[in-house]
């Protein structure tokens, strides 16, 4: 019986399906990352997002000492949840600038007064520019900045307790 | 079915995002003066991808972040930009993701470091095929030599092999490089741990047939399909405190952590089924606490300690983790 082998490219026809199918039904990663890791960060300049820290511009970031940048806002409930870890990492000796993204002063008081307030400086975001310019594709986000101003790393979400020393490590890293 | 159901869910479900209270960038639902470069910019943000939101592009997108989007855009075209420059600044910011015709027109990559010898290279994406096409053949072959496949067969067979080359060719992305990353945080050992938890509150005897099947799902962190049969079981025995608490639970961790109306509703059933019990109270705190309200959590544990007769046995596990709680506060600046 040598018919068994005219079912070869059946065969092979059902891999492939069976490959296509597979594919189809694994869960897929939603994160747009930024492509911008490894470039200089851009020429930006903010007004302060709150009354009691000044805001943000390029000059800041290139002052030698590496940086995390915060990308949150006082609308973004996640932000809240990684409010504990900043602290964490602001305890650390991590210095952390913040980007507030589409706030309000008085929003962004409140946060602070409630969750407190790991920054140096906050610039507001009034229309995302910033948040475009340098491939940031939601709230929260923090970036790595070494002290030349330049991208680093990325990481997309709210901070868990776990990326507190990837973070702390990628600073170090930044800064040799 | 089920990979189809989950297939649509991934398909319809819409990002649960906050809102802000500012509002919309001035050109984001204002057209330009100029219906010439209106044209222009409604031709680029018909292409360009809202981040946020996946399926749709910017033109058609609520979210603030694409309302900036299309701010951005009219206002460089209005200043005499080319539609064609800020999409490649786009792309050079989110990739290909970023515009629907990321396929068609690629923008030029910053030249690798290719040491001093600067040779003209062979395109990226035409070498990367070479594998593909080499494994095709050696496909062919080894059912041709090992396999003895008759010769009838090969036109056949050919056929079939093309038609994979054709599927790769069409979703392939060969030139991208790999990139392997760490497990995702597993959902089924939350759901295991939620179970357990509550069982050491319930048990030691086994809870009613059907909430054993349900953890069973939420163990493996299906938690629609656990909330499914516990409303089954709350059709036959509606004041089952346990069951209830079990749902609530379910509820929650299918909305990722999210505390919903519904969920709040069947923890105050739970409540109201058992009153006395640690069990609701206690999940609806740390409920709470996952939603960053931390201040209502603490109130609430705090009133059920109060209320807690002095032998109840969970009076000391739930003492020491309002203070955990205290210190989650006074940590976070409250």
């Amino acid at each position: 019986m040598k018919g068994w082998r005219f079912f070869v490219p059946l065969g092979v026809f059902a891999l492939f399906l069976g490959i296509a199918g597979y594919q189809l039904t694994q869960p897929k990663d939603d994160f747009v990352r930024s492509e911008m890791i490894g470039r200089p960060m851009p020429e930006f300049a903010m007004r302060p997002a709150s009354p009691d820290r000044p805001g943000l511009s390029l000059a800041d970031l290139k002052d030698g000492t590496p940086k995390l940048l915060n990308i949150w806002a006082s609308w973004c409930i996640p932000c809240a949840a990684e409010a504990p870890h900043l602290a964490t990492l602001r305890a650390r000796g991590a210095p952390i600038v913040g980007v507030a993204i589409r706030d309000r002063p008085e929003d962004v008081a409140a946060f602070l007064e409630r969750y407190g307030n790991p920054f140096d400086r906050i610039g507001a975001d009034d229309l995302s520019e910033l948040q475009l310019a340098i491939g940031s594709s939601g709230v929260p986000e923090t970036f790595v900045i070494d002290g030349d101003g330049t991208i680093r790393y990325q990481h997309i979400g709210d901070i868990r307790e776990s990326d507190v020393p990837v973070l702390m490590e990628k600073l170090r890293e930044a800064g040799t | 079915v089920r990979a189809f159901v989950i297939l649509l869910l991934a398909l319809t479900a819409l990002p649960l995002a906050a809102q802000d209270a500012m509002p919309p960038a001035p050109y984001a639902y204002r057209q330009l003066e100029d219906p010439a470069l209106e044209a222009r910019a409604q031709g680029l943000m018909e292409t360009l991808r809202c981040l946020k939101c996946q399926s749709q592009s910017i033109a058609d997108s609520d979210a603030p972040m694409a309302g900036d989007m299309r701010h951005q855009v009219r206002t460089r075209i209005a200043a005499g930009e080319d539609p064609e420059a800020i999409r490649e600044w786009m792309m050079t910011r989110y990739g290909d993701y970023v515009s629907y015709l990321a396929a068609i027109r690629r923008p030029a990559r910053p030249a690798r470091d290719r040491g001093s010898l600067d040779l003209a290279p062979v395109p990226e994406d035409r070498v990367t095929f070479v594998p593909i096409l080499l494994l095709a053949a050696a496909a062919f072959a080894f059912a041709v030599v090992a396999l003895r496949l008759p010769r009838p067969a090969w036109a056949l067979l050919g056929a079939t092999l093309l038609f994979g080359l054709t599927g790769y060719a069409l979703q392939g992305s060969p030139g991208q490089a790999g990139s392997p990353k760490a497990a995702a945080d597993d959902l089924a050992s939350q759901g295991a741990e939620l179970v357990e938890a509550r069982r050491a509150i319930y048990g030691p005897a086994p809870p009613s047939r059907f909430v054993t099947v349900a953890d069973g799902f939420a163990r493996r962190g299906q938690f629609a399909d656990a909330a499914g049969i516990l409303r089954g079981s709350l059709e036959k025995q509606p004041d089952d405190p346990e069951a209830l608490l079990a749902l609530a639970n379910a509820l929650m961790e299918h909305a990722d952590g999210q505390l919903t109306p519904a969920a709040v509703y069947a923890y105050e059933q739970a409540e109201r089924a058992g009153p006395g019990q640690p069990g609701p109270g206690f999940f609806l705190g740390v409920a709470l606490i996952r939603s960053g309200r931390l201040v209502q959590a603490r109130s609430l544990w705090a009133g059920m300690l109060e209320k807690a007769p002095a032998d109840a046995p969970w009076r000391d596990g739930l003492a020491e983790r309002l203070d955990r709680l205290d210190a989650l506060i006074a940590q976070s600046g409250a």
